[in-house]
């Protein structure tokens, strides 16, 4: 993918803004022209929790546009290319107009969609013990992506691990999230620990796409050719998962959903060792400190 | 079992008040979380009759979640169950996730 890295640097653009907060009480949106979902989501639920005061965009389309997703309502007046942030309710499966919209898009591989998308909501409900959690997603057809993120504001990764009695509370959150790659999973039944690890491998592997994750201070960046897992100084409050698919391969693929499913991450193959960030390359860390 | 034996089954065993024929798409939007299946199992169990046949006609795929935890809700329960009209996929899914079950993955 061209712009490899994106999800990581969108995410370092949050951090950004919340460091910005910290030490202006407020956050300066005057010059975005654009965001992506990795940025936008946690960047609303910050600046809702935290009540923050923020400078619009100057660019009225990217102002309105940063207004009504935060509403989340629906951009009526354009072919509905953006799916607004939407409140996931226990009491449903998750909200139509997520997977009516990708639908439309990806009729092809509308099944691996569905399968993904009802995997991450399944993991929030099952382990995060959120107050609240978020999907949002958006396409990209100039550039040929589509992109959707989901958040919680629950117990991270390593929390979860915990409870299970999976991790040692003196363990960093990218040992959690390695160790849920590896298929460590907070619940005890046989058959479990194998949700992030097979998703994980159908989107690198499978779809050619990226992901990207955060929880805690742990974080972790996949690709099918390379990635790391990693502690940053900053913490998140819950779990951010951010997914990129090639709409062109996303919409010609074949492949047998089945037979994927009984494969999981071979970890072995990436350099991917829990690293401290003095080990991330100097554009994510000096960015990050 | 097809679903024309299992319709014949509810329905014209007039004696066997125990059968019943649980259409899928009637009770679930989609086949996608383990709260979903457990909705679902809430209501078999909230059922007088002893044999359930789950109809899955209409749902092409399922997550390997809603798999899992209907495997396990369907050990726990004392019903007798069985399933109809899986699709390919999910019938598929059950496979591998029954197999996953029995011969989990040894972690280090």
């Amino acid at each position: 993918m061209e712009e490899e890295h994106e999800l990581i640097n969108s995410y370092i653009k949050y951090l950004k803004y919340v460091k910005e907060y910290e030490e202006k009480r407020v956050i300066d949106l005057s010059d975005v022209n654009f965001f992506y979902p990795t940025t936008l989501l946690p960047l609303l639920i910050y600046i809702q929790d935290n009540k923050c005061r923020y400078i619009k965009p100057n660019d009225r389309n990217i102002a309105n546009y940063f207004e009504l997703i935060k509403k989340g309502e629906m951009i009526s007046n354009k072919p509905s290319s953006d799916i607004p942030l939407i409140l996931l309710k226990e009491n449903e499966s998750y909200p139509n107009p997520i997977l009516d919209n990708l639908k439309k898009w990806l009729s092809n591989i509308y099944p691996a969609l569905e399968y993904i998308i009802g995997e991450l909501v399944d993991n929030i409900y099952q382990h995060s013990r959120c107050e609240s959690a978020y999907i949002m997603a958006q396409r990209y057809d100039n550039r040929g992506f589509i992109e959707f993120a989901l958040i919680d504001d629950g117990i991270t990764i390593k929390g979860s691990l915990l409870e299970g009695k999976k991790i040692d509370a003196n363990q960093d959150d990218s040992i959690a999230i390695y160790k849920a790659l590896e298929g460590y999973s907070s619940k005890a039944e046989r058959g479990r620990g194998y949700g992030l690890s097979t998703l994980t491998r159908l989107i690198t592997e499978v779809l050619k796409g990226e992901i990207f994750l955060a929880s805690g201070k742990g974080l972790m960046y996949l690709t099918e050719r390379r990635g790391f897992i990693s502690d940053i100084d900053r913490r998140l409050k819950g779990t951010l998962i951010s997914i990129r698919l090639v709409l062109k391969l996303v919409n010609t693929m074949r492949f047998d959903l089945v037979s994927e499913v009984d494969k999981y991450i071979n970890l072995k193959q990436y350099s991917i060792l829990p690293l401290s960030t003095k080990n991330l390359s100097d554009n994510y860390a000096n960015n990050l400190n | 079992m097809t679903g024309r034996e299992a319709e014949r089954i509810a329905t014209t065993d007039n004696n066997n008040s125990n059968v019943v024929v649980i259409r899928l798409k009637d009770r679930v939007p989609r086949l996608d979380m383990r709260i979903t299946c457990n909705k679902l199992f809430d209501y078999i169990e909230s059922l007088p009759n002893t044999n359930i046949i789950v109809d899955f006609t209409g749902f092409d795929i399922a997550t390997r979640s809603f798999i899992h935890q209907y495997i396990i809700r369907k050990e726990k329960s004392e019903k007798r169950i069985e399933e109809i009209n899986l699709s390919p996929t999910i019938e598929g899914l059950f496979k591998i996730v029954k197999k996953q079950i029995e011969e989990p993955r040894i972690l280090q």
